[in-house]
């Protein structure tokens, strides 16, 4: 799930101060916590309110879509509407707004949220925390399943650092669990401390640059070529 | 003779409520006969009930409402029963109703009468602490709500038959006779309070400031005399220091009785906290003998009475009090531990008195033949604690033995289970069901709107103008037809109404009166006697929360009666007809655990022809009683044990699955499916059931190896192993000299923070069997507290004159047992005598209760159903429903609960097998028809719904497929929490959901209200808050009239929209009234509200607006006075801040400054 | 200087008017202290109006009406007797009662017109001028007038006194005549009662007070001023004022 923050009142209400009539989308998708209809509503009267505020009249009407980021349902939800407004404010990730400002060439879509990371929602402890940094080379399943990018604050491959004490990371005072220790911790669980000492070689941080798109249709033979052509 | 399917319940209280309302539930016709002129009885006086701190009437009068208009029962209010004749199952009783003077059908209870009467009277219910007229009625929520004259105070002077609109009074009513035949009787008498006055024991009457506990109780009450100040009667001064003296006329043989009154040293410790939490300079310190907590959580409850409220405990009974004439100040004289005598001045002293037997027990059980024993309570069957002496006559609550309101409710409703078995022939024989026309089906037209506005005589025509009112009314949109009544609630009106739907063909109702509270049902039944759906109908409140508490202003009561309207219409256009859905029970039942509990439970529904389905888990029946010989009261345990696993054997609807494992249980009240496997994992079985039954017992304390060397030594045993050798190899008794009995092991410690409430009177039980065996043994019991309470108390006083001794040490310092030269040594060390030293040839260990942690976890997981900390099963509510689980159709009793004793444990059993009969004796059961809905399409399936749903009745189902969440509308109770956490709107709370709401909000905030004045939307649940804001109008508690209320069943269904919605339609303020966090009627549903309240604050501080304009407020149902000084507090707040567009100016002006600065720094 | 008595004179129409204007016209001399003001009846004189003849300086106030069985509306004399009783007895507890006089004049009287009036005036004059002249009690004097005043206008009181001649005589709605010993004493009480609750609302009036403090101003035990304040309290009259550690104050409501 892409986890979100609400942005400051006053940085959303900055960008749509030049229009009147606003258009607020939710998202029914995957950003956590859920910014649906409700949550679009609440965004849209909080607009309203400070709009008046400042002395000034807003409209609005607030809709939900289903996935922000599949163009075919964004734009077959919003394009009844937008003929009538003077911009959009989404409540998606950054995915969201980026691929509403694509279909709708019309008029500019605004954030509401900053998008954090890929993470989970810790539901007894009421947090969410980051499981995935979506680094393109997936260390998983020699780590029992706990990502060290996301998990490490100096994404090492082969931990821990010196910087560990009792299983806390030294980067922010001692309050993260070290990714390392928890991956010893559960390889020895499962009796693969095999995996642990094996060595893994650098990573290839140039796939891990921006920008990045993958055909995803493309033969697997092309695949291996271009592998190839990068390792050389 | 042939039987007959009615009871006769004497005796208001909650025992009597409670066994009426199972019976009635039960299919049988009740006759609910109280002496006085209200039901609710002791309780309704109570300020707070322990543990919980509950507000007592928070949670009493929706009981009281709930019997008052239950169809299967009858009130009879100031009626007492004359004459019985015939025998079980068809009894013909003779009743006589006293006068009330008035014409109880007639009376609105409106309260002019009262006003206007010229005597004024002490006020009973106040404990003589204010002042109440002639005519009155007992206290403000009283069921059924009726005036009455005292005869012996009224002069006769006519005014109140003057000022009766009603003409409900008539002088010249005699008391009435009425007979009855009834199949059988159940006696709720309740108790009376011991009266220190006569004796003047402490000086009471005779010192001010020397009160009684439930007249503390009273002055505690936020409906109390001193609208809960704490004043002490001499000075209207707060007493800094306050004593509280224990065991005012209880344990005591020369004043009162002899025997323990069982509650008040809890009601006590409960009076001392609630008097610090009201008022922090207040200094409480409890003057007892022993601290009696027996029942589940109270020691921690006497815990954090010490540890966080600093009450101050002080173990002496103290002899005398002497008055300090000047300053009305208190001396007490006691001794400490250290055996040195204090004398220390108290501000006032509260005497904790005792419970006697209600002082027409005794005429009654004369006229009933009825046994009574020495203390003159009533007698009941050693094993069976509701059947008296006579076959057919039931008892329950005080009228038996001191005991608290749990005990209280278990037993009427176990009283209900014994009635059950005698009457289930006839079951279901004189309830009537209404015919009603069809419903006439409304969809698709539009909305046609008539509304009735109620004069109530002068309560509402006297302050608002309610000709202008049905005037504005008329023009509002969809309104077809607006008139005015006298009383809309009167008889003639009532079929008024119901041609007036079929001459302008309306399809919406609203009547504009009192208070949907107690009114709404009865116009609901109107509508839907006139072919119109019950839902489509709404209440404006323009009585209790207008022309009451607007007196003085009647231009502006008549602008908010109005707007109520308006609103009320707003809403009203929304309503849609709402079904109440139908599932067909299954007749079975299934009983988990073979104990005493569990085969008492499971004969009590196979009596009444139920299968039942018994699964133990062991190999035997009888579970911890095997190892029971006899009780203290000398019955025979394993007589009774044989007898029952005989019956349960060989009854035919009871299949006895032993060595059986639960696999796992599906479905949901009605249909449940278990499955399980027996015989030793050779056997599995599926069966269908409609509830269960969770009797699984607990098992008794395994001292650790070596604890007071159990184990290492052989001479060191447990009580249960000192009761086998008792009850079977007397001769070792014989030789011995001394044993020395150790109490407390395994209880009351950091693991197990709880008191076993058997193990002292299992010690005096063996002790005294022992002293029977060997007269010349010595026996010494090591104490903390001796909790012999009820009548137990008296073999406590036996065994001491037996010669058995009471040594008793302190908390921290437990007696050491060593080994010395080969022999038993215990040392006890006391401050005040020196240390002791005492050999014993055997130690018996006093090994206490506890629960089996990892079964019940295990089954609590498969029923859903919630264990409390020290991993007992945890009832839905402690004090009223102490037999029911919170999710419906799952029942608990025994030892499962808490610890309990054999008798208490089967009175549980019988308990929870009459709430499983409320819905086995029914074909179909009826569900709630406001419940909360999911738009499948619109459903995200993001599950907070299941999050914030305390009843487990919606959520994700993820096995089938679509994600999308479900209400089960057999648990959802209605409260619209999801609806308000749900992001995606797809959950809709049917009634009072968003499309009804918001409109209303709409018109709540655009009202005019006088210069100056703000405008403030309220909304307020309907349990606590609303009930509150109805009883500053019955109080007369007058308040700013710029509120526009608008009821909710949660506070934790207002989601934030609606908020926000109020600030943008133009409201000033908005305030939400819940109940107190803990008190909530939906288990937690205020929790959310504080969650989301939160996140207001800091929103509309976020956009400027001044967070001073959203207000939350916790407010009981007796805090009227509070919550009229809340809302005057709000608006003169409001007032300073001006109107919100003051906070939008004051924006501007600082961003205008800003730019300013710019241009002279860019310049 | 000798004191001149202002004395005011409350005459019905009927006899006692008569009665003087007979005196008038047979030139029968009297002190000139006295103002007249014509009632139709002497039942009509509200109880009220004597309590602020005196707030407003009178020094003694005459009410003259017919000879009782005379009443020219039946029993309106009797009325007078009765309320002029109540009023005697709130009056008795300020000192105020001396100063009041009813007695029956017919039309034939005007000797005796002339007598009672001599006689009055004479009285007060020995009584000396009302006390509410003397600065030094002035206030509390007003006060007492004050709360006297308000307690005669309590429906309550003023029902029971105009049910009095009914109930103790006719009988009541239950066909029972009330013996009037006891009731009177219930009046007696409810008299008393709400004399001193309007004193406890004249001085909490624009202060808060504790109940010792009232209790010292108003004489009277503070267990008694406690259980007024809650019957104040109760009929929305008084509230808390503020809370100082322990000891709470209490002010009258002043009307929304």
């Amino acid at each position: 799930m892409i986890i979100t923050k609400q942005k400051d009142i006053e940085e959303i209400y900055d960008m749509i101060k030049p229009y009147s009539k606003i258009l607020v989308a939710g998202c029914d998708g995957c950003c956590q916590p859920p910014r649906s209809i409700n949550e679009a509503k609440v965004l849209a009267q909080m607009l309203e309110l400070k709009a008046r505020s400042e002395g000034k009249e807003l409209k609005w009407k607030a809709i939900t879509v289903l996935r922000q980021c599949d163009d075919r349902i964004a734009a077959t939800t919003l394009r009844p509407f937008i003929e009538e407004y003077d911009a959009i404010v989404s409540l998606a990730c950054g995915l969201g707004v980026g691929m509403l400002n694509r279909i709708i060439p019309t008029i500019l879509t605004f954030p509401a949220q900053n998008s954090m990371f890929g993470g989970v929602e810790n539901n007894s402890e009421n947090y969410f925390a980051e499981y995935c940094e979506t680094c393109g080379e997936c260390l998983l399943g020699v780590t029992g399943g706990i990502c060290p990018m996301a998990g490490c604050a100096k994404n090492l491959s082969n931990g821990p650092c010196g910087g560990q004490v009792e299983g806390k990371c030294e980067v922010g005072g001692y309050i993260h669990d070290c990714a390392w220790v928890k991956i010893w911790e559960r390889l020895k669980k499962f009796n693969r401390l095999d995996l642990f000492t094996n060595y893994r070689p650098p990573r290839n941080y140039r796939i891990w640059s921006s920008p990045r798109f993958i055909h995803i249709y493309e033969s697997s033979s092309n695949i291996e070529e271009k592998k190839k052509e990068e390792n050389v | 003779m042939e039987k007959i399917g009615s009871v006769l319940v004497v005796g208001g209280g909650i025992a009597g409520i409670q066994a009426s309302m199972d019976l009635a539930d039960s299919g049988f016709k009740v006759y609910l006969v109280e002496s006085s002129m209200s039901i609710g009885g002791v309780m309704s006086q109570l300020d707070k009930t322990f543990p919980t701190n509950d507000c007592s009437i928070c949670i009493l009068a929706p009981k009281l409402v709930a019997a008052g208009r239950h169809e299967n029962i009858t009130l009879l209010i100031n009626t007492n029963l004359e004459k019985i004749d015939g025998n079980p199952g068809n009894f013909t009783v003779e009743l006589k109703q006293r006068s009330l003077l008035l014409d109880q059908e007639k009376c609105t209870g409106c309260g002019v009468c009262a006003q206007e009467c010229p005597v004024e009277a002490i006020d009973f219910f106040n404990e003589g602490l204010s002042n109440r007229s002639a005519i009155s009625v007992k206290f403000p929520q009283a069921v059924p709500l009726v005036f009455s004259i005292d005869q012996e105070l009224c002069i006769g002077c006519g005014f109140c038959k003057g000022v009766c609109k009603a003409k409900a009074i008539d002088y010249t009513l005699e008391d009435k006779s009425t007979t009855l035949n009834v199949g059988a009787i159940v006696l709720a008498l309740g108790f009376d309070e011991y009266d220190p006055g006569p004796t003047q024991q402490y000086g009471y009457g005779k010192y001010l400031n020397v009160i009684t506990s439930i007249q503390f109780e009273r002055i505690l009450s936020a409906s109390g005399p001193h609208s809960g100040l704490i004043l002490r009667p001499s000075d209207g001064i707060i007493p800094k220091k306050v004593a509280f003296l224990q065991c005012v006329g209880s344990r005591d043989k020369k004043h009162g009785a002899e025997y323990c009154s069982s509650v008040c040293c809890m009601y006590t410790a409960k009076e001392a906290v609630i008097a610090k939490e009201h008022m922090e300079i207040i200094e409480p310190t409890i003057f007892s003998m022993d601290v009696r907590a027996v029942g589940k959580d109270f020691d921690k409850y006497i815990e954090r009475a010490q540890n966080e409220y600093g009450v101050r405990y002080i173990r002496s009974r103290i002899s005398d009090i002497k008055e300090i004439s000047e300053t009305k100040d208190l001396i007490l004289h006691y001794e400490n531990e250290e055996g040195k005598v204090i004398s220390e001045t108290f501000n006032l002293v509260v005497l904790a008195v005792g419970a006697l037997p209600n002082h027409s027990t005794k005429a009654l059980a004369k006229k009933l033949n009825i046994e009574l024993n020495s203390y003159n309570f009533c007698k009941t069957k050693p094993f069976s604690p509701v059947e008296s002496s006579r076959e057919g006559i039931y008892v329950c609550g005080m009228i038996s033995e001191p005991k608290d309101i749990p005990e209280t409710v278990v037993e009427a409703s176990a009283a209900a289970g014994a009635v059950n078995i005698l009457l289930s022939d006839v079951r279901n024989t004189l309830v009537t069901e209404k015919e009603l026309p069809k419903e006439r089906d409304t969809i698709g037209e539009p909305p046609r709107i008539g509304v009735f506005i109620c004069h109530c005589g002068i309560n509402i025509g006297g302050v608002v103008d309610v000709p202008e009112v049905v005037e504005y009314a008329n023009k509002l949109p969809d309104v077809i037809h607006a008139e005015r009544n006298l009383y809309t609630c009167s008889a003639d009106t009532q079929t008024n109404i119901k041609e007036q739907i079929k001459e302008h063909n309306l399809n919406r109702v609203i009547v504009a009166s009192c208070t949907p509270r107690t009114h709404e049902p009865l116009f609901q039944a109107t509508i839907r006697e006139a072919g119109l759906n019950k839902y489509l109908f709404d209440l404006a409140n323009i009585r209790d929360q207008c022309s009451w508490v607007h007196m003085h202003e009647p231009e502006e009561a008549t602008e908010k009666a109005k707007d109520l309207v308006r609103m009320a219409v707003a809403r009203a256009r929304k309503l849609v007809p709402l079904q109440e859905q139908q599932v067909e029970v299954i007749h079975k039942g299934m009983v988990i655990g073979g104990g005493v509990a569990g085969m008492t439970a499971a004969l009590n529904l196979a009596n009444q022809g139920f299968e039942v389905f018994l699964i133990e888990k062991s190999k035997r029946l009888g579970g911890f009683s095997n190892n029971i010989y006899h009780t203290l009261e000398k019955h025979d345990v394993q007589e009774l044990l044989k007898d029952l696993i005989n019956k349960v054997k060989n009854h035919k609807l009871i299949n006895i699955f032993l060595n059986a494992r639960i696999n796992s249980i599906g479905g949901y009240v009605c249909n449940f499916t278990t499955n399980i496997t027996f015989g030793g994992d050779k056997q599995k079985k599926e069966f269908q059931h409609g509830i269960i039954i969770v009797a699984t017992g607990a098992h008794e304390y395994q001292p650790k190896d070596g604890e007071f060397l159990f184990g290492k030594d052989e001479r060191v045993i447990l009580q249960s192993d000192l009761e086998k050798i008792l009850f079977t190899e007397e001769e070792k008794i014989k030789q011995l000299n001394s044993i020395v009995m150790l109490q407390c092991v395994g209880s009351r410690n950091e693991e197990h923070p709880y008191c076993s409430r058997m193990c002292c009177s299992e010690a005096i039980k063996n002790a005294l069997k022992v002293k029977e065996i060997n007269p010349n043994l010595n026996i010494t019991v090591l104490y903390r507290d001796i909790r012999t309470y009820g009548f137990k108390e008296k073999y406590y006083n036996l065994a001491r004159e037996k010669g058995v001794i009471f040594i008793r040490f302190k908390d921290e310092q437990p007696p050491e047992i060593k080994l010395e030269n080969g022999n038993l040594s215990i040392y006890i060390k006391k401050r005040d005598i020196g240390d002791i030293k005492i050999n014993a040839d055997l130690v018996a260990l006093s090994a206490g209760i506890v629960a089996d942690g990892e079964a019940n976890e295990n089954l609590a997981k498969m029923l859903k159903v919630p264990v409390n900390d020290d991993e007992f099963f945890l009832e839905a509510h402690v004090k009223l429903r102490p037999s029911d689980f919170a999710t419906d159709g799952i029942f608990l009793c025994g030892t499962s609960r808490g610890t309990a004793t054999i008798r208490e444990s089967i009175a549980q059993a019988m308990s929870a097998a009459s709430r499983a009969t409320t819905i086995l004796s029914k074909d179909i059961l009826k569900t709630e028809g406001i419940i909360s809905k999911v738009d499948p399409a619109l459903c995200i399936g993001c599950n907070r719904c299941a999050e914030v749903c305390n009843y487990g009745a919606v959520g994700v189902k993820y096995e089938e497929g679509l994600m999308i969440s479900e209400v089960n509308p057999l648990l959802c109770k209605g409260c619209g929490d999801c609806a308000a956490e749900c992001p995606a709107e797809a959950i809709t709370m049917s009634h009072f959901g968003r499309i009804q709401i918001e409109p209303m909000i709409a018109e709540a905030a655009k009202v005019t209200v006088a210069d100056g004045r703000p405008r403030i939307v309220a909304f307020l649940c309907n349990w606590c808050s609303y009930a509150g804001a109805d009883l500053a109008g019955v109080s007369r508690y007058q308040y700013p009239p710029n509120v526009r209320t608008i009821r909710v069943m949660c506070s934790g269904g207002i989601p934030k929209s609606f908020i926000l919605q109020a600030f943008l339609e133009g409201a000033d303020g908005v305030f939400i009234g819940g109940c107190h966090l803990g008190d909530c009627h939906y288990i937690a549903g205020n929790q959310d509200t504080l969650r989301r309240t939160e996140e207001i604050e800091q929103i509309i501080e976020s956009l400027g607006i001044n967070p001073a304009r959203f207000m939350r407020k916790w407010v009981s149902a007796s805090e009227g006075k509070i919550f009229a000084e809340t809302i005057k507090e709000f608006t003169e707040k409001l007032q300073k801040l001006g109107p919100i567009e003051n906070d939008y100016k004051k924006e501007k002006k600082e961003i205008k400054k800003e730019e300013k600065k710019e241009i002279i720094l860019t310049e | 200087m000798v004191f001149e008595p202002k004395i005011l004179g409350f005459l019905c129409n009927w006899c006692s008017y008569a009665g003087a204007d007979l005196a008038g016209v047979s030139r029968i001399q009297y002190p000139t202290n006295v103002r007249v003001i014509r009632v139709m009846c002497s039942g009509r004189v509200d109880p009220v109006f004597i309590a602020e003849a005196f707030m407003n300086g009178i020094d003694g106030v005459l009410v003259l009406g017919c000879h009782l069985g005379d009443c020219h509306y039946i029993s309106g004399n009797y009325e007078a007797e009765l309320k002029m009783k109540m009023l005697g007895k709130v009056l008795s507890m300020i000192n105020f009662a001396d100063r009041v006089r009813l007695d029956w004049v017919s039309a034939a009287e005007g000797n005796r017109f002339a007598e009672i009036v001599t006689e009055f005036t004479e009285h007060i004059r020995k009584l000396g001028p009302s006390p509410i002249k003397n600065d030094k009690l002035k206030k509390q004097i007003l006060d007492n007038l004050s709360a006297t005043k308000f307690a005669l206008c309590d429906s309550r009181l003023r029902a029971l006194v105009a049910r009095q001649r009914e109930l103790t005589t006719e009988g009541n709605v239950y066909g029972n005549i009330i013996p009037i010993e006891e009731f009177e004493e219930i009046l007696d009480n409810a008299i008393e009662n709400e004399f001193i609750r309007h004193k406890i609302l004249e001085k909490i009036k624009n202060e808060g007070k504790s109940v010792p403090e009232i209790a010292k101003e108003i004489k009277i035990e503070p267990h008694k001023v406690l259980q007024h304040i809650v019957t104040l309290r109760a009929r929305g009259l008084v509230d808390v004022d503020q809370i100082n550690e322990e000891i709470p104050t209490f002010i009258s409501i002043k009307e929304v």
